[in-house]
């Protein structure tokens, strides 16, 4: 279950690699897509969800702050921030050159992650497509949400998960009939109001007076 | 010659008629057909008396409210048969003589058809019903309109009766009172159910477990605990007056 909300991310637009310079019309089929999380206070990520538009091959790859120094260790040089797959070719379409799976809505989880995706920095996805048959390849309304955990579900109310251990005998009160003959009619009572409720008419009768603005002493003084 | 023949014929004829030509005849065929078709598709409690009120009214045309009404309370108003009765009452009502040349239903007959089928619910409560859904005497009632408002007041008939059973098992020693705290408890316990939306779920399964035994036990137990019994007394009256309010809630006011 992902929160409501996607998380707000800058998407940048997708960049064809090509081996050599512009004017070369090498078909690489390979794109990136970069995202960086500019506004996000511990980004994480916990669902990717986007429509599909001929991408055969999908490769996320992130990259994370770095883990605070450990205190007895040298924290002189900056530690190297590295790039690291996070799902590494995840097959979007069974056979690139043709048109299954070339238009579908995917949503990757965490069951798909190597890792935990926490305090990231950019993420970077690479859409590959092998086959020269179509034309143009990219990923469209793609949405970021967060880890399921920050979203636990409300926990059951009282009286659902009480025990129903007193529900037998007992259940006497001085001075009234038993408890079930009165629950029982007030459950009826409620069933037939809710059948009324349910059946009233919607069609007006063309009535324009509003209450009370004919009262005949506020007319008398307009 | 031919004057003589005639009652020659007539008796010839009386006599050659067979019992099917007879009931054709009178047409007491149809009417026997009609009345068992209005007796299973009705199906009431008492079919004698179901068929004594059939035919003591298939005479009177003048009273269209009370033939209406008598149709009405032909089935419950539970039962597939009672939208073709409710059709069937207000073709009856179409007619109704506004002004010398127009026909059909108006506020007046409407209204005092509703006050018809409510005749045996408390005063307070009929008031309050049409204060609801009464109509003035120029408005034209649409089937829908029609259809809403006799539906409720045969629904409020059995709410009453149901309300006042009610009573009756909070108030054991029959004597006409019942505890107050216990009366509000339980009623307190019924506006709620009734105030829950009907699209928040949670609220419905919440109030559903709120009116269970279960739910009562705790109420009751709780406002028992507060201790103060015998600070008064409800009656049948106001008990069903009040639970009858909180139905009230549930009927839309007519526009």
């Amino acid at each position: 279950m992902a929160s409501d909300r996607p998380i707000h991310c800058t998407i940048k637009n997708p960049v064809l690699l090509n081996i050599a310079d512009a004017k070369n019309e090498f078909h690489s089929g390979c794109r990136v897509i970069d995202i960086t999380f500019p506004n996000v206070t511990n980004p994480e990520v916990g669902e990717i969800h986007f429509k599909n538009n001929y991408v055969a091959y999908l490769t996320v790859r992130i990259k994370q702050k770095p883990a605070p120094p450990e205190p007895g260790s040298d924290s002189s040089g900056t530690p190297e921030i590295k790039w690291r797959t996070c799902v590494r070719r995840m097959r979007l379409m069974p056979n690139p050159h043709c048109e299954a799976g070339s238009q579908d809505y995917f949503c990757v989880s965490q069951k798909h992650f190597n890792f935990d995706l926490n305090q990231l920095t950019g993420m970077r996805l690479i859409l590959q497509q092998p086959s020269p048959v179509w034309k143009d390849f990219r990923l469209e309304e793609i949405k970021l949400y967060r880890s399921s955990e920050s979203n636990r579900p409300q926990p059951l109310p009282a009286w659902l998960i009480e025990e129903a251990s007193n529900s037998s005998g007992k259940k006497r009160i001085e001075g009234i009939g038993s408890v079930d003959a009165i629950s029982a009619s007030l459950q009826q009572l409620w069933a037939l109001s809710e059948g009324v409720a349910s059946n009233q008419t919607d069609r007006a009768l063309g009535r324009f007076d509003v209450d009370g603005c004919y009262e005949i002493n506020l007319l008398s003084y307009t | 010659m031919a004057d003589k023949k005639k009652p020659n014929s007539a008796d010839d004829r009386i006599v050659q008629e067979t019992d099917r030509q007879f009931l054709e005849r009178t047409s007491t065929g149809t009417l026997i057909k009609d009345v068992l078709e209005k007796v299973i598709s009705n199906r009431p409690e008492d079919p004698i008396a179901f068929l004594a009120d059939y035919f003591d009214s298939l005479e009177d045309e003048t009273n269209l409210v009370s033939k209406a009404k008598q149709i009405l309370l032909m089935t419950h108003h539970s039962r597939p048969v009672f939208e073709t009765n409710v059709r069937m009452a207000y073709n009856l009502l179409q007619k109704h003589k506004v002004t010398k040349k127009v026909y059909g239903v108006n506020g007046t007959v409407y209204t005092d058809l509703i006050k018809a089928l409510c005749k045996d619910v408390p005063q307070t409560v009929q008031i309050k019903l049409l204060k609801r859904i009464e109509c003035a005497e120029h408005e034209c009632i649409k089937f829908d309109v029609f259809c809403s408002g006799v539906f409720t007041s045969c629904v409020l008939l059995d709410y009453v009766k149901l309300s006042e059973m009610l009573f009756k098992s909070i108030d054991l020693q029959k004597s006409g009172k019942a505890d107050k705290v216990l009366c509000e408890t339980v009623l307190d316990q019924l506006r709620t159910a009734l105030a829950s939306n009907k699209s928040d779920a949670r609220r419905v399964v919440e109030s559903g477990y709120n009116l269970g035994p279960d739910g009562l036990y705790y109420a009751l137990d709780k406002a028992m605990k507060r201790g103060n019994l015998n600070h008064g007394a409800q009656t049948l009256d106001q008990f069903t007056t009040e639970a009858c309010d909180a139905f009230l809630t549930k009927v839309k006011k007519l526009r």
